[in-house]
């Protein structure tokens, strides 16, 4: 993690984005409060100028003139060093006592003045009277303590508004470093799947709700993908080793023939065999790619309403003399009536599968079982085809449901091996499960479709 | 019969012209869709073969074109799709039936000869001394009334309205029991041995013949 990338990632750019807002806002609110200050200040100044003027004019202003000089003089002898400044003049503008020059102001309301040190800083504020025995008198004050407050209230904002920004960023680094490490986990873990180990798996610390979210929800993503790679890596393997054994065995068997065949009729039979093999194997691949396609479906779309009991009973029906004539027994207890949303062909095929498997993997007379019934649980229907056969161990009944697995490690017993692994993907397809149990003894197969609704 | 084939695969078409040929057929073959339109609009074919996936036009439109033009002869679909959905569309554009490739030639003989029979349902169907009236629901052979199953039936109408035409275990299967899928087991033996149980056992002449691996045909007695 290079420091250049850390400022230029998008968190971290938009906490400098909202710092930026921030600043400014605090910025506009310190000048609306300078302004909202400066006057009130101002105001209160000036009511206290004006009321002083007025103690000092004693209302009326019907004293008589030279107690007011002498009251404005007595006023400059105490107040001379508080910046306080008085101002007494005639009515033609003659100074008749105070600290100030005279001047031609109106001696009415309240205003500016220009300070007598003549120092641009500071300004006075001043309020004057004309008084009815014809003179003025104005009361000045220095206003450098509204610059004061002003300049305090500058400083005491910058520093805050400073403060805040600076821990702004602090927190956007923070908070952009802490969402880096994660998606640099994240990243990292992409990358290494990338690169081939599908077993990586996105670490989860239990802290952060939203990611550890992400990372389960990917997890499982990845998780799905490997099964369904494992599962073309299987079926890979398979065509491999599975086709390859039956083409292998024509392939000697036409050799063998075409050399040691001598008449017409040797040779016709011997095709004949042939095409009876290339039938088996493109039946395979057929088998294969259904389930292909099956898997391929989106779960439940395309389904209608569906009359299961009546399946049941006509794969029963045609199943039973099937049954009979290789020495075994087909009975079936079915519930009517009962339906679901389905797909009839192969729904069909699913119980076909299933009644064949038991038939074909018994070679001791069995009885098969085709039970429907509707469970009280609130569940859809239950289907269950059962033997009283050889069964199938425990430890197994994963494996019977992978393609082209085949109880009997020799082979012997006809079949490819693809049966159930269709079943398993028909009842997948209709959102059932499909799940094996020992029926002690045999085997028992159990379909629960989804209720209603 | 004078079939039309468009197909666009040269070797396939070849093929499915050998058997038909070899069946007593005149085939004419039309590689993409539209080529295949005009021929139809030019001549006059009692039956039409056309694959599913063609370049030009596909199969099922070509189909839904000719039907819109009132052209109302027999299609035989092929297709590479064993999708479910794949044989439902096919049948719904028009077409009479549906066979997935690759497919052996008997089976494509087989399907032909029962899609070029005469479509009018007739009420009696006869092979030899055997008797099916279809309206009063009896199947008589001789003077002995026969007693069959719902399934045995079906089984024994499908035999006879194809008298004299091989009918494959494949075609049994699609149409007696809707299985479009090869079962592992002997369900057409099996019933087949039933029904025969019922009509044959016990007479002089066997009426329904097994065709060796392929299927079986009902013929009237020489």
């Amino acid at each position: 993690m290079t420091q250049p990338k850390l400022f230029s990632t998008p968190t971290f750019r938009l906490i400098l984005l909202s710092s930026a807002i921030f600043g400014f806002s605090a910025f506009a609110m310190y000048g609306v409060m300078d302004i909202a200050i400066n006057r009130s200040m101002t105001r209160q100044m000036d009511a206290e100028l004006q009321n002083d003027i007025l103690t000092l004019s004693d209302n009326d202003g019907r004293m008589d003139r030279d107690r007011l000089v002498a009251r404005v003089q007595g006023r400059i002898a105490r107040h001379s060093r508080t910046g306080t400044f008085y101002l007494l003049q005639d009515e033609d503008g003659a100074l008749l006592a105070g600290n100030l020059p005279p001047m031609k102001v109106p001696f009415n309301g309240t205003y500016d003045l220009p300070s007598p040190t003549s120092d641009p800083e500071h300004v006075l504020r001043a309020a004057g009277i004309s008084l009815p025995n014809g003179l003025n008198l104005l009361i000045a004050r220095d206003a450098y303590v509204l610059d004061e407050v002003a300049d305090l209230m500058e400083r005491t904002f910058g520093v805050g508004v400073l403060l805040t920004l600076v821990a702004a960023l602090c927190s956007g680094v923070l908070i952009s470093r802490r969402l880096q490490q994660r998606l640099e986990t994240i990243n990292r873990t992409s990358r290494e799947i990338m690169s081939g180990d599908l077993g990586r798996r996105i670490p989860v610390n239990g802290n952060d709700h939203d990611f550890d979210e992400l990372a389960t929800n990917l997890n499982n993503m990845l998780a799905r993908i490997e099964e369904l790679m494992d599962g073309v890596r299987q079926v890979s393997d398979n065509i491999a080793h599975d086709m390859r054994t039956p083409l292998t065995r024509l392939r000697h068997y036409l050799e063998r023939v075409r050399l040691s065949g001598v008449t017409v009729e040797e040779f016709r039979s011997a095709i004949d065999i042939a095409l009876l093999s290339t039938d088996d194997l493109l039946e395979m691949f057929g088998a294969l790619l259904r389930i292909a396609q099956i898997e391929a479906r989106t779960p439940c779309a395309d389904l209608q309403p569906l009359d299961l009991s009546a399946l049941c009973e006509m794969v029963a029906e045609t199943y039973g003399p099937v049954a009979e004539s290789e020495g075994h027994r087909l009975a079936s207890a079915i519930v009517p009536g009962l339906s679901i949303a389905g797909d009839k062909q192969l729904l069909t095929q699913m119980l076909v599968n299933l009644v064949e498997n038991a038939l074909q993997h018994n070679k001791t007379p069995i009885e098969v079982r085709i039970l429907l019934h509707l469970p009280g649980n609130g569940g859809g229907p239950e289907l269950t085809v059962t033997d009283n056969g050889v069964g199938i161990a425990q430890e197994e009944y994963a494996n019977v449901l992978r393609r082209f697995y085949r109880v009997d490690a020799s082979r012997s017993t006809q079949g490819s091996g693809l049966g159930l692994s269709m079943a398993e993907a028909i009842a997948r397809y209709h959102g059932a499960s499909l799940t094996l149990e020992d029926n002690g003894p045999g085997l028992r197969v159990l379909l629960r479709f989804p209720g209603k609704g | 019969m004078n079939i039309l084939v468009i197909e666009d695969n040269d070797e396939t078409a070849a093929y499915i012209a050998s058997g038909l040929q070899q069946a007593g057929h005149a085939v004419a073959i039309a590689v993409d869709g539209p080529q295949g339109l005009l021929t139809l609009r030019r001549g006059h074919f009692d039956l039409l073969i056309v694959d599913r996936l063609l370049p030009g036009l596909d199969g099922l439109t070509v189909v839904q074109l000719i039907r819109d033009e009132g052209m109302n002869l027999p299609v035989l679909f092929l297709s590479a799709l064993d999708g479910v959905d794949d044989r439902v569309k096919g049948l719904n554009a028009g077409g009479d039936d549906y066979l997935v490739k690759p497919f052996a030639l008997r089976e494509l003989q087989a399907r032909v000869a029962a899609l070029g029979r005469r479509k009018t349902k007739e009420i009696l169907l006869r092979a030899g001394d055997l008797e099916m009236n279809l309206v009063t629901r009896r199947v008589c052979r001789g003077e002995t009334e026969i007693e069959l199953l719902p399934r045995e039936w079906e089984l024994l109408e499908y035999l006879l309205s194809n008298k004299g035409r091989l009918v494959t275990k494949k075609m049994l299967l699609e149409k007696i029991w809707g299985f479009h899928f090869d079962p592992r087991t002997n369900v057409v033996e099996t019933h087949v041995s039933r029904l025969r149980q019922k009509i044959d056992k016990g007479f002089a002449v066997e009426l329904i013949v097994t065709v060796r691996g392929s299927g079986y045909q009902i013929n009237d007695p020489a």
